[in-house]
């Protein structure tokens, strides 16, 4: 059982560059965040959230109770798109380029040449995916609370953030199994897994604007992080449950197809 | 009880949609032995040797690595195996002893010692990116890559293409040496010469058969020659009865210029042309190409790999 562990440090040999890049990018993002809060006066943000457009309000979740603490502050940060691109970038390339990346540039063939099974292959990947959104996870969820210390010293509660980074992690987990499923299913899934998270973005805001359409936006991976559900009655934990039941479903689809198909 | 030979491929049937590229082949390649197989692009011996490794599943019909069954699932069979595929393709972005050291330490062997023999006796530069190496220098990897751990059974497709002269030589003479030593080899090439220089035994495939098998050196090359000549400005060949002659075949005739093989008594050939105005006589011994040309006559253009 050794193999997957060599493929894994071959994985970790090209991501770890990019990865901790991406980890500077999280930090900085989540410090200058919070850093910004102190330049707006609460009732100014009120005022400005109150300008914006009903849809736009919807879809922050600010539409009704609103408390301008700093916990709000977090979740707004949490939940912001340039957020979620950051926390998405890993498991989205590491996933494409742990299977099909592989097969792409040849390396898989001469791996699978080698006594490695699939099944250590796929193991690997799956390593390098949860592992790598693990780590992201955990280091915007400290980040974040490095940043609360300093900004909102005793205004944040540890429970709060951990759960925020609690839901963050399993959306982020079920997008990435969802890339190695496709990755491993298809030989170019690129504009597939493209396609299809673009698609389930829609059918998120869909279900966030238009409530006849909102059981169907569970079928959105993004329906299952929202932090400002955790701000204003804490976390859904059926929330959670459904985006590792996601993760779980798309992890065993991927083993399966990929111990099974041609690798042509 | 006896022991298992290195490669058996029994009854393999392997479909795409309707195309058929491999149609109930069976074979086997035992210690020692170097197999050629032979045939045009699309007669299935890419397939093949994809199936034995276990990259494509078959629809039918088994492949078996020193009795060990293979599947998509398992991979304790490779460890008997050195794969080169047709096209080499690498990481771009590693080095040539990046690629080496990782398949060594997947391979669990210890093949650090092979692999410096082989990188000194290939005149290969391991330091630099893949990116940066010829498609001389790509194949000089991997052929180094398959050869290290010295596996015994090799499956080589094309090993000897993009090589210059020198590496080839020093390929084919490692190979003979590894079947000397017991490995046993099969050698997917459309090369025929050196097909016919290191191997014992030759397949040619086409449309997923095996159309042809034979010892080389039975390949009834033996006493067949290639006949070419050039007949001066009143001859004919048809008022000698030349062409009828017992043995003759593949006949072709341009305008003065008649070739012709032959495979009968000589003292009969030499009959004849002796009645003939001859301008110029060339008799050689054929080549395994005009085998192969012979058996792909006809042969529709497309197919597998």
């Amino acid at each position: 059982m050794r193999g997957w562990l060599t493929i894994l440090r071959w994985h970790v040999r090209w991501e770890r560059l990019r990865f901790l890049v991406l980890l500077a990018c999280v930090v900085l993002f989540t410090a200058i965040f919070v850093g910004i809060s102190d330049a707006f006066r609460p009732e100014e943000i009120e005022e400005m959230l109150d300008r914006m457009p009903t849809f736009l309000q919807k879809l922050a979740g600010h539409e009704a109770d609103r408390m301008l603490t700093p916990e709000f502050w977090i979740s707004t940060l949490v939940g912001h798109p340039i957020w979620l691109l950051l926390m998405l970038c890993f498991p989205v390339a590491a996933g494409l380029r742990c299977l099909s990346g592989l097969q792409g540039d040849g390396s898989l063939e001469w791996i699978l040449s080698q006594p490695i099974s699939r099944n250590q292959c796929f193991l690997a990947g799956l390593a390098l995916v949860l592992g790598g959104s693990t780590l992201l996870c955990v280091a915007a969820g400290l980040s974040a609370w490095l940043a609360g210390a300093i900004w909102f010293p005793g205004e944040i509660t540890t429970r709060f953030l951990f759960d925020c980074t609690l839901s963050n992690w399993a959306m982020t987990c079920a997008v990435g199994l969802f890339v190695l499923a496709m990755s491993a299913s298809l030989p170019r899934p690129t504009s597939w897994v493209l396609g299809v998270l673009i698609a389930m973005g829609f059918l998120f805001i869909l279900g966030s604007l238009w409530s006849p359409a909102r059981p169907f936006s569970y079928l959105s991976l993004f329906a299952y992080h929202h932090p400002q559900t955790i701000y204003a009655t804490g976390l859904r934990p059926g929330l959670v449950a459904g985006a590792f039941g996601w993760a779980t479903f798309f992890g065993l689809f991927g083993w399966w197809r990929f111990t099974r198909r041609d690798l042509e | 009880m006896a022991p298992s030979a290195p490669l058996t491929i029994r009854d393999l049937r392997k479909t795409y949609g309707s195309t058929v590229a491999v149609d109930g082949i069976s074979m086997t390649v035992a210690p020692g032995e170097i197999v050629g197989l032979l045939g045009p692009n699309g007669a299935g011996k890419t397939t093949t040797t994809r199936v034995a490794l276990g990259f494509l599943r078959p629809d039918r019909g088994a492949v078996e690595v020193f009795g060990e069954t293979v599947t998509a699932t398992a991979a304790s069979y490779r460890r008997q195996i050195g794969y080169l595929p047709g096209e080499v393709r690498l990481p771009g972005q590693a080095t040539g002893r990046e690629v080496l050291e990782l398949l060594g330490r997947c391979h669990g062997g210890d093949c650090a010692q092979e692999r410096e023999n082989l990188i000194e006796r290939f005149g290969f530069d391991p330091s630099k990116k893949v990116r940066a190496y010829s498609k001389g220098n790509r194949q000089k990897l991997g052929l180094i890559a398959s050869l290290q751990c010295k596996p015994p059974l090799l499956i080589l497709d094309e090993p000897t293409s993009g090589l210059d002269p020198l590496v080839q030589q020093s390929l084919l003479s490692i190979l003979t040496k590894r079947a000397e030593e017991g490995a046993g080899v099969l050698f997917s090439s459309h090369v025929l010469s050196e097909v016919q220089a290191v191997c014992d035994r030759v397949l040619v495939m086409r449309s997923g058969r095996f159309v042809y098998e034979s010892a080389v050196e039975d390949l009834g090359l033996g006493r067949r020659r290639r006949v070419e000549l050039v007949l001066g400005e009143q001859g004919t060949t048809t008022d000698t009865g030349l062409l009828s002659l017992p043995g003759v075949s593949q006949i072709e005739i341009d305008g003065a210029r008649v070739r012709f093989h032959f495979d009968g008594e000589p003292a009969t050939l030499i009959k004849v042309l002796g009645s003939l105005p001859l301008r110029d006589l060339v008799v050689e011994r054929p080549e395994l190409e005009d085998l192969f040309f012979s058996l792909y006559e006809d042969e529709p253009e497309g197919g597998a790999s």
